[in-house]
């Protein structure tokens, strides 16, 4: 699979004790602890819901308190196909009321599907006057069941909180005979403190019965159809399981009884790291915009590792050249070193040896000006020449360089080459964002770089010939 | 198939109604006979290789949309290619069945193989490949990555208001085929 980021081939180290690696573009950088976060390190809170067809857009508040909770009052999905409905419009002549002779234009709207062709018209849904807020969803045959069986638990729940708060606060020699009193009393009039408030409580408790549900004897089941498994089917006329979970609370068995369903909304939510409790992902309320106000991503701050070039060929126990590329995403200029993992923080997965070069490697900082300002001076003089043989290519804030991977002896042909090598790069901080204890102290402009260490590991292809 | 780039008013064998609109710049070959009311946009081809094409009145074929009168594997000779009423052949759609009815939509590049024929009221979706050996039913949607069929309940909308659309603005950008006297050859 082609991508971008390379995700399925390159990945970083998360964690050491779990041992998980993912891919870059999927990583979080939390800056305050300056470590990398995946989204189970992140804890996430709902900011705001929206319809993703009209793109309005309601608050958490509304969702909670409002009948529809999180369902579009005016987009639907198409029974048949689940694509969203359009709307579309008939024209007809009806005549006006009152003079016969003349024929007035009106429109009626009706909903359609542009992917399948299915329309409102087809299950026999009237065409509607108004364009918007006239269609509703289909009654759940059991709702009415569902609210007494709802209400009913609520009480019982009351009833049952009420009853251990009262008996709580009463010693528990005197529990039993204090509930008997207030029940069978004929005077009900018990000189306690508590009576009064207790009194009041019962009383705002009303009493929800219900009936138990209708039990049918299996004599009385009936039977089915005598022609059920021999006679012939119309499969047009059936309903697919797709169709019939589309509407869970009525699930139709025929395509007659389809009816449109409420989109559901889409939500936006911002990320927080667990550890030290700052928001690392937060977007704009606006549902059409895709930008963020606060937006660190791995991919921002961690130097990526890429393949440069496919292999042409990998023999195993023999020494190849692998071309990789590094691409400095910060402001500053950053100064790399490379390293092979040792024997116990090696991955189990992996199956060759690298050999790395020990140079540090120093890349120029991202330049967004660079297209369009003209630079004479190709190398800049804090980088200097760069060793052939290690670095191939320098291109603005990305290098290319040479490693050498020697796949394990016994592997075979097909087998997928995976190596491991870390290394070590620098983070500048932004101290507008991040404040810390002994940089107040010292309150110097320059502020020194954290080195942070990565562990990659890469997939470099599979073995194709044999020794 | 690389065809001469000869322009379609130079093809003798073709009989053009009245009131159809057939540009010029379309690519028409052979024995090929157009309705009345038909519009045939630029860049479409209609190849009448093993056997004579006839097309209905009202249809409209789009920009690259090919009709092409091809025999299925194995099957010699000529036979013609019978295209109804009020169909539509979408931008790059491609149609080589034998047979076709009134009031089909065939969406943009889908494709219909040789050993299919068509009834009436049917839509074939977008990018969907038809190629069994059957004459589909009427008011058949074909749609979707899978090609998930559905029965519809009622005809495909009519294209009335694109056909009359088109008959006012296409002359003012395209040359048209004359149609040629009937006494003339």
């Amino acid at each position: 699979m082609v991508s971008l980021f390379q995700t399925d081939r390159v990945k970083y180290l998360i964690s050491e004790e779990k041992g998980e690696y993912e891919s870059l573009a999927k990583l979080y950088f939390c800056i305050f602890c300056l470590k990398i976060r995946s989204t189970d390190d992140l804890q996430h809170e709902i900011e705001s819901h929206f319809c993703p067809q009209t793109m309005d857009s309601w608050t958490t508040n509304d969702v909670a308190t409002s009948a529809r909770k999180n369902k579009s009052s005016n987009s639907w999905h198409c029974p048949s196909c689940s694509q969203s409905l359009t709307l579309g419009i008939y024209n007809t002549n009806t005549p006006v009321p009152g003079e016969s002779e003349k024929m007035m234009a009106r429109k009626t709207y009706f909903q359609s599907c542009g992917f399948c062709r299915w329309t409102s018209r087809e299950v026999g849904i009237p065409d509607k006057e108004f364009s918007s807020m006239s269609w509703s969803e289909k009654l759940n045959p059991n709702q009415q069941r569902v609210n007494s069986l709802v209400e009913y638990f609520k009480f019982l729940s009351h009833k049952e909180a009420l009853d251990k708060k009262s008996l709580a606060k009463l010693p528990p020699h005197l529990a039993v005979t204090r509930q008997m009193h207030h029940r069978y009393s004929p005077l009900k009039a018990v000189h306690s403190p508590s009576f009064g408030r207790q009194l009041k409580e019962n009383m705002s408790l009303k009493e929800v019965t219900i009936e138990p549900a209708k039990t049918i004897s299996l004599d009385e089941v009936e039977k089915l159809p005598e022609g059920i498994f021999t006679d012939e089917i119309t499969i047009t006329k059936m309903t697919g399981i797709d169709q019939r979970h589309g509407s869970p609370t009525n699930q139709p068995n025929d395509t007659s009884e389809l009816a449109p369903y409420s989109m559901i909304a889409f939500t936006k939510r911002s990320l927080r790291c667990k550890a030290c409790d700052h928001n690392l992902i937060k977007a704009e309320y606006n549902p059409a915009s895709t930008k963020f106000k606060i937006h660190l991503i791995a991919l921002k701050f961690i130097p990526e590792i890429r393949m440069n070039k496919p292999l042409k060929s990998l023999q195993a126990g023999q020494r190849t050249c692998v071309e990789l590329s590094i691409i400095n995403p910060t402001e500053y200029l950053i100064h790399i070193s490379l390293s092979e993992c040792s024997t116990e923080q090696t991955p189990p997965s992996v199956n060759s040896f690298i050999e790395l070069s020990k140079d540090e490697i120093i890349i120029a900082r991202l330049d967004e000006t660079a297209e369009f300002t003209q630079s004479d001076d190709p190398l800049d003089s804090e980088i200097g020449q760069d060793n052939p043989e290690v670095i191939l290519h320098r291109d603005g804030n990305r290098i290319v360089f040479l490693c050498h991977v020697t796949p394990n002896k016994d592997m075979k042909i097909g087998d997928r080459v995976i190596t491991c090598l870390k290394f070590t790069h620098e983070h500048h901080e932004n101290s507008v964002i991040v404040s810390r204890p002994q940089q107040q102290q010292q309150q110097s402009k320059s502020t020194t770089p954290h080195q942070l260490t990565q562990t990659v590991v890469m997939d470099i292809g599979a073995i194709t010939t044999a020794e | 198939m690389a065809y001469s780039t000869r322009k379609a008013s130079e093809n003798v064998n073709i009989h053009v109604a009245a009131d159809s609109l057939v540009c010029e710049s379309a690519t028409i070959v052979g024995h090929v006979t157009i309705g009345s009311r038909t519009i045939v946009h630029p860049r479409a081809k209609i190849i009448a290789k093993d056997g004579p094409i006839i097309i209905g009145e009202g249809n409209l074929i789009e920009e690259k949309a090919s009709i092409i009168n091809k025999n299925p594997p194995g099957v010699d000779g000529s036979s013609p290619l019978i295209i109804g009423k009020q169909n539509v052949f979408e931008i790059g759609s491609e149609f080589e069945g034998k047979e076709m009815g009134d009031n089909n939509v065939i969406e943009a590049k889908a494709k219909v193989s040789p050993l299919t024929t068509i009834s009436n009221g049917c839509i074939i979706g977008a990018l969907c490949e038809v190629n069994n050996c059957e004459k589909l039913e009427n008011r058949t949607v074909i749609y979707g990555e899978s090609c998930t069929r559905r029965k519809m309940a009622e005809d495909p909308p009519s294209q009335q208001q694109q056909s009359d659309f088109l008959k006012k603005i296409l002359p003012n950008y395209h040359h048209f085929i004359k149609p040629k006297m009937k006494s003339s050859t």
